[in-house]
């Protein structure tokens, strides 16, 4: 049986919790783990495992929703979709770029040798494959 | 007649079974209401934190043992401050642990985890076997229905400290069915409580447990309302229906005892700065109306969630009423 697929929030975190949920689902998504046409529980649902507002989590799916990864039109639940690759991703390149940098600079700012930054990287470039 | 002195006595080994349970019920990594950790309860500290709650808590259960003897069937005041009054030396016990033990309290880890597997949101065949008690009370009224000729036409209802009766009620359908009609409205509001459980807290490895224990909970209560409701023809001492309550309850703990001890029975992740003395919950953040105890076995409610109140608003309004029914009818 393959292991259950999880998400994780910190609420202490910077980021907006909304946002974890995006980052993390799409994380998942675009690794494959979550399938076109499996279903990711309700809204009411993942705002009560998490124990955050429904309106959080109803934002994040609505986000992932506009970028095409959802369909939220069956009622109450979310549909992973077959989605093409956007048209438009190779025009932000230099604003992804920028956005890489700013995370180098952020992880070398909280301690981590550049050795294991590069590690990271490596690792992210090699699941591209 | 009975003497109530047993009776007295039952109930104080009924305080002793949950209060010598008490901070063993509790999720792994919990100890007197403080995330301590789950090695701290093995160390000195711990150790001597349970000691002292022993020596106050035995202290106050031989004292209701004693004065059970002594006591017991002179008046139901007495009765009633025997039975619990070592219950509230052992919460002001506890309570003294927790505050002592609130500086060993490991720093907050507020990480959530959720299963994106959707929710089985149907209720378990376990509730299937939540059918069966409700049988029981309308068994009960067959029961008296056949028999009606043996009941008398003034038949005791309530008893008093020293085993004589001293409440009576009168042949009438009304005042002969109405326990077992009462019995019926309490399980089918426990049994909304449940599902309101099931469907309003998060998914754990405890929250499974929860329709086991409603059950057997429903299969108590009609067990001890359909004896009561058959006494005007059988006789059904008070000491046989508390010796079940006890029997009950020792096997609750014990099955509560292995659930917490389990490799998984760790503390539902929520915000420990939202507990106020380690048991009462509050946290307006949180859609969770019930989340799992901290003390002792089981879900307590999100007090800061208007629907909680509401739920519970509901169930306690219904027991009421069903208890104003109960108090009209026998009247």
């Amino acid at each position: 049986m393959p292991p259950a697929l999880k998400l994780r929030i910190d609420p202490a975190s910077p980021l907006p919790a909304y946002r974890q949920i995006v980052d993390g689902l799409r994380v998942l998504l675009v690794e494959g783990a979550l399938r076109p046409g499996s279903e990711l529980p309700s809204v009411r649902r993942l705002a009560l495992e998490l124990g955050i507002h429904f309106n959080t989590v109803g934002e994040a799916y609505r986000q992932l929703a506009a970028e095409g990864w959802l369909d939220l039109r069956h009622g109450r639940t979310a549909r992973v979709l077959e989605r093409a690759a956007h048209a438009g991703g190779s025009a932000r390149g230099g604003e992804f770029r920028s956005r890489l940098r700013s995370l180098v600079a952020e992880m070398r700012a909280a301690g981590l040798k550049p050795q294991r930054i590069a590690d990271e990287l490596e690792s992210a470039r090699r699941q591209l494959e | 007649m009975i003497d109530l002195r047993w009776v007295v006595l039952l109930l104080v080994a009924l305080d002793a079974a949950i209060l010598i349970a008490l901070p063993h019920l509790a999720p792994r990594g919990i100890w007197f209401g403080v995330r301590t950790g789950d090695e701290f309860r093995r160390g000195a500290e711990g150790r001597a934190a349970l000691r002292r709650y022993r020596a106050a808590s035995g202290g106050a259960l031989a004292v209701a043992a004693g004065a059970a003897l002594a006591f017991g069937g002179r008046s139901e005041f007495a009765l009633l401050a025997v039975g619990l009054g070592p219950l509230p030396a052992a919460l002001a016990a506890y309570l003294a642990n927790y505050f002592r033990l609130k500086p060993h309290a490991l720093p907050a880890v507020d990480i959530r985890e959720a299963d994106l597997a959707p929710a089985a949101e149907r209720l378990p065949l376990w509730t299937l076997l939540a059918a069966p008690p409700f049988a029981l009370p309308a068994a009960a009224m067959l029961f008296l229905r056949e028999n009606w000729e043996r009941i008398p036409l003034r038949y005791p209802i309530h008893y008093g400290a020293d085993g004589r009766p001293n409440g009576w009620a009168h042949r009438t359908e009304r005042a002969v069915y109405a326990p077992l009609v009462f019995a019926e409205g309490l399980l089918l509001l426990i049994l909304l409580l449940a599902v309101a459980t099931l469907l309003f807290s998060r998914r754990s490895a405890r929250r499974s447990g929860i329709p086991q224990v409603f059950v057997a909970v429903l299969y108590l209560l009609a067990g001890l309302f359909s004896g009561i409701g058959i006494d005007p023809v059988v006789h059904v001492s008070p000491a046989i229906l508390l010796g079940a309550v006890l029997l009950f309850v020792v096997g609750l703990i014990v099955y509560a005892s292995r659930r917490l001890s389990a490799p998984d029975a760790v503390a539902e992740p929520t915000p420990d700065d939202r507990w106020t003395l380690g048991g009462i919950y509050s946290n307006p953040d949180d859609p969770a109306i019930f989340v799992q105890k901290r003390i002792g076995y089981g879900y307590t409610v999100n007090f800061a969630n208007p629907w909680s109140w509401a739920v519970m608003g509901g169930f306690f309004l219904g027991v009421a009423g069903l208890a104003a029914y109960l108090v009209w009818a026998l009247k």
